[in-house]
């Protein structure tokens, strides 16, 4: 019970960065319709850019916010240069287009940073804390808490700032909205800023607890299943679904892994896969998610 | 399609002939000629490598213009099923010593049946769930590959014996030549020949409009998941190919990458076409191969002091780029051009035909 206790208590810790992470997509996807496939390499750029400021003898507070500034200058030129040739194309074309993206973003942090694994200075502390019988690394618990912090500081951006009523407008409707003044490529812009600077926090995040290397842009991937089970286009069934998705993922590690230890499977790790396997799960059982809007065509 | 001026179809069998004038004839078997003697002849053995390694993704491109192309559906699991067909030869030609030419066949059969599969859930669902359903697909296939080794060996791997022929064997990149380009034609030809059936037609009308095509008879779910096959099945052959030129099979070699890569041939050369498949998965693989001999030397000349690494990257990198050069500034790719270059061409010194044609 109290591995149980554990491997579910460290679920929701991950789970946390995950509903943080699959925020990026599902902001671009609800205000431009677009499925941003290089959401995983912009945490990875944010993650290195980030770790080489500290190398230079930046202090913490500083590097994080010039990290923010960067990625938001890199959301505004990928979205002004890239994506919006694309507004009218085919559905396909567009995403070949983040796919490429993803290509080149992942190349150029392998050109500059190459691919050995590096490892964050320790900006945590390393104790654990004590929580009953289960027990957090520091590490993990203070990444939650800035994660959960971050969604929470969206949600009110959305829900009271102009420019995120606007984004809540365009995502809607974007005629409509256009028609009340709200200048849609302004939204746009805004909104691959804002997704670019998401997912370099979660870079951040997931640097310092679980090491940096182009591994990190893998998991923009492995997202893809909590955008899904959240309903793709829904904010709170993304932190809803992060949730479920790493107390999931963690519980099948816990006790598949050993499972195939034991019949000797060796290096079949489920850790890469479960995610998917839930996103094959979700597609069959209910493509819509917990909280999409039920207009799936079936035909 | 358009004749060239003065030519006319006269019979039912010219109306439907691929090759359609004399001249056409002569080039096509000129090309036949060079194809099987002036790279064996000639070319060194990078060059023969190169030559089997762009047959071999001719094929899973040609396969994936099936689905994507034609039928309009998006996979990122064809490297997947390129897997599939990679170990089920493998496993044939390992655990029951069968020839290649029952292996080839049985991998395009598996590979068919696993696309089947995951078509069922996919043929339902459109665009980003496709793709997700494609790449989830991806990587529980390179799982399930590692959870039985009693068929596939596991992450060891496993060593693949060369093809034999009544006591030829298939063991040099030049005699692979001779095995690989045959099959290529072979499939180019039924995948030129397949957009022409009624199948072939079906598809194209779910593509440009699945709503038209349900209402006008046409079963979507059955040509979806159809497509799907013929896909798997054409990446089952490329894999088992794959897996005779590298000798090896292994779970690591079939990365998501491979799958955007087959992708990206299929969008620089121009979907819903054979020829520009095949012209893009050319022109990819020719220039990541300049990439590796001549722009990587040249940097590492340049700047000694960059490493390794950056050859391990300067191929994506240029793969990338040129990808988002076509999709901005020529989406449908390079047989769009040469269809304009012909165009012009042949109505030159005027801009527009007679007639407005």
């Amino acid at each position: 019970m109290d591995f149980f206790l554990q491997i579910s208590v460290s679920g929701l810790m991950v789970g946390a960065v995950y509903s943080l992470i699959a925020l990026g997509f599902v902001l671009i996807l609800k205000a431009t319709g677009i499925l941003n496939l290089a959401q995983g390499e912009l945490l990875l750029i944010g993650a290195f850019v980030c770790w080489a400021l500290l190398d230079a003898d930046l202090p913490l507070w500083l590097s994080i916010i010039v990290t923010l500034a960067i990625a938001a200058l890199l959301g505004l030129l990928l979205e002004r240069f890239l994506l919006r040739p694309m507004i009218g194309q085919p559905l396909i074309s567009i995403m070949m287009m983040t796919i490429a993206l993803s290509v080149v973003l992942k190349a150029v942090a392998g050109i500059v940073w190459g691919s050995e694994p590096r490892s964050y200075p320790s900006i945590f502390p390393l104790s654990g804390i004590e929580l009953g019988p289960v027990s957090v690394s520091t590490q993990m618990g203070i990444s939650c808490l800035i994660a959960l912090a971050a969604v929470a500081i969206l949600s009110a951006f959305f829900k009271w700032t102009k420019l995120g009523l606007g984004m809540r407008a365009v995502a809607e409707d974007p005629q409509a909205a256009r028609a009340t003044g709200v200048r849609i490529k302004t939204i746009f812009s805004a909104v691959w800023i804002i997704s670019a600077m998401i997912a370099a926090i979660g870079g951040f995040l997931l640097g310092a607890s679980s090491g940096l290397g182009l591994h990190l842009g893998g998991l923009g991937l492995k997202t893809l299943a909590v955008v899904l089970l959240g309903g793709l286009e829904s904010i709170k069934g993304a932190i809803l679904a992060g949730f479920i998705v790493g107390v999931a993922e963690n519980l099948a590690i816990g006790y598949i892994d050993p499972f195939l230890m034991d019949h000797g499977i060796r290096g079949a790790g489920i850790g890469g896969t479960f995610t998917y396997i839930i996103m094959m799960l979700v597609l069959l059982v209910r493509p819509y998610g917990l909280f999409g809007q039920k207009r799936i065509e079936r035909i | 399609m358009r004749l060239p001026e003065g030519i006319f179809n006269t019979s039912y069998a010219k109306d439907t002939a691929i090759i359609r004038t004399r001249w056409q004839w002569f080039l096509f078997v000129l090309l036949l000629i060079l194809l099987f003697t002036l790279p064996p002849l000639f070319g060194n053995r990078h060059q023969l490598q190169l030559a089997n390694i762009i047959g071999i993704s001719i094929i899973a491109v040609l396969g994936l213009n099936v689905l994507t192309g034609c039928a309009g559906q998006i996979s990122l699991g064809q490297a997947a099923f390129t897997a599939v067909g990679g170990y089920t030869a493998a496993a044939f030609a390992v655990k029951l010593d069968l020839p290649f030419w029952l292996a080839i066949p049985a991998a395009a059969i598996v590979a068919g049946l696993v696309g089947l599969i995951f078509a069922l859930p996919a043929a339902r669902i459109k665009g980003f769930y496709l793709a997700m359903s494609t790449l989830a697909a991806h990587f529980i296939i390179l799982w399930v590959v590692k959870i039985i080794p009693d068929i596939t060996d596991g992450i060891n791997g496993m060593r693949v014996p060369p093809p034999e022929l009544g006591g030829f064997s298939f063991d040099t990149p030049q005699r692979l030549y001779f095995l690989i380009i045959p099959i290529v034609i072979i499939m180019a030809f039924l995948a030129r020949n397949f957009v022409r059936t009624k199948v072939g037609r079906a598809m194209i009308a779910v593509r440009d409009n699945d709503l038209a095509a349900e209402v006008m008879g046409v079963n979507t779910f059955k040509y979806k998941v159809l497509a799907f096959t013929i896909c798997s099945a054409y990446a089952g052959v490329a894999g088992a190919l794959l897996a005779y030129n590298h000798k090896f099979v292994h779970p690591d070699s079939y990365p998501l990458m491979d799958a955007i890569w087959y992708l990206g041939m299929l969008i620089v050369g121009g979907m819903g076409s054979v020829s520009g498949a095949i012209l893009g998965t050319i022109f990819i693989r020719v220039l990541n191969d300049l990439t590796a001999t001549e722009l990587v030397p040249f940097i590492s000349d340049t700047w000694p002091s960059m490493s390794a690494e950056v050859a391990a990257s300067m191929g994506p990198l240029t793969f990338g780029l040129i990808l988002m050069l076509f999709l901005i500034f020529e989406p449908r790719g390079i047989i769009h051009r040469w269809e304009l270059f012909k165009a012009s061409y042949r109505l030159w010194p005027f801009a527009h035909a007679p007639g407005g044609r």
